[in-house]
């Protein structure tokens, strides 16, 4: 595994005031960033102002910073904390409505022998893309942070502020959720043809 | 065979791979349960559909325009952390210990039936009496000097160790 940087160089450098050592910060957390924000905010013209709002915090904070954590799990909880507030500011409930949380769909046929790849690569990509803008925003920023940047439940907790059991909890609750709409969605034959 | 179905945690576990103890279990029901290896499919596939990318694109002038609204903002200062405050207070106090134990305590008593008088003898010569107590206190010129002393080690300590200024950093809801 490849030894992540921790950025002492250039946190220290842009504490004594050479700005332009923050581009590297920049540039080596957009896509976390950017991750974060594209799963728990819905409107596209809010994202990149946002996106820039928690780049924005994490330089006038970065005194704060004791490395106690990973550089990318701090600014992974700003970016969590600056969303938090857009929802709030917006009304947005963070674990949605929960009245479809137990829709099941037990009516599963057998497995087909093979399945085809680039049917799932693409039409279940789009339809996956869909379900997850339905799930509850906190479900969404789990999945995300736990599939894509590959956190630890530990390092989610961290993010989220959220005991270890109740990320695993929401993990598998979205999960089998989106399992059980997809199921529900489309038979076992569309997705498997 | 067994008869109880794998449960969708247990699948989830095992595809995790957090449960190696009970993995050779759940592999043996699979291989025989027509129900649960397709369980398992449907779970692979939505892992896969998981693990494709779909962060939002952010614009190529991304970077150059935070860049541009972060050098119009203050400089960002760390802040002091609670170990070198009392690391501080620490040296102070050795400081003042140090004061007592080179020129002894007669003096704190000195003023202290200095300030007793003056409480008592409050309708006169209260000014000739404050006169007479400060003058009464042992060697005055030695406790200057040691309080002299006590902030420069104070400010040397600070400079040494913090190497950071006292200024704050806007508080933020994190």
């Amino acid at each position: 595994m490849a030894v992540q940087p921790d950025y002492r160089q250039e946190i220290a450098a842009v504490l004594e005031g050479t700005v332009n050592a923050f581009e590297v910060i920049v540039n080596d957390h957009k896509r976390l960033v950017a991750s974060i924000v594209g799963r728990m905010v819905r409107l596209d013209q809010d994202r990149e102002d946002i996106c820039q709002d928690v780049f924005v915090k994490v330089y006038q904070s970065l005194g704060r910073f004791k490395f106690g954590a990973k550089l990318s799990t701090w600014i992974a909880r700003i970016a969590y904390n600056t969303c938090l507030n857009h929802l709030e500011k917006h009304q947005v409930p963070l674990l949605g409505d929960s009245a479809n949380e137990d829709e099941t769909c037990d009516s599963f046929a057998d497995e087909k022998s093979s399945v085809d790849r680039q049917f799932e690569e693409s039409e279940l990509g789009k339809i996956l893309i869909e379900e997850i803008a339905s799930l509850p925003a906190q479900y969404r920023v789990i999945v995300t942070l736990y599939h894509l940047e590959e956190m630890s439940y530990g390092e989610i907790a961290d993010v989220t502020c959220l005991p270890d059991g109740t990320v695993k909890s929401h993990l598998f609750r979205a999960r089998k959720l989106l399992k059980d709409r997809l199921m529900a969605k489309y038979s076992q034959e569309d997705l498997c043809r | 065979m067994s008869v109880e179905h794998i449960s969708d945690d247990q699948i989830q576990d095992y595809l995790d791979g957090r449960d190696s103890q009970r993995d050779i279990a759940l592999i043996h029901h699979i291989r025989q349960c027509d129900e649960c290896r397709a369980k398992l499919h449907h779970y692979k596939m939505l892992y896969r559909g998981l693990e494709q990318s779909t962060e939002i694109e952010l614009s190529e002038k991304f970077t150059a325009n935070t860049m541009k609204a972060i050098r119009v903002l203050p400089e960002p200062v760390a802040r002091r952390s609670w170990g070198t405050l009392l690391a501080g207070v620490g040296a102070l106090v050795a400081m003042i210990a140090a004061t007592f134990y080179f020129m002894g305590t007669t003096w704190i008593l000195n003023s202290a039936e200095s300030v007793r008088q003056v409480a008592s003898h409050s309708h006169a010569g209260l000014v000739d009496l404050l006169l007479q107590g400060i003058g009464r206190i042992q060697d005055g010129a030695t406790i200057l000097a040691a309080v002299a002393v006590i902030l420069a080690a104070t400010a040397l300590l600070d400079k040494a160790i913090g190497k950071t200024k006292f200024k704050r950093i806007s508080p933020l809801s994190l």
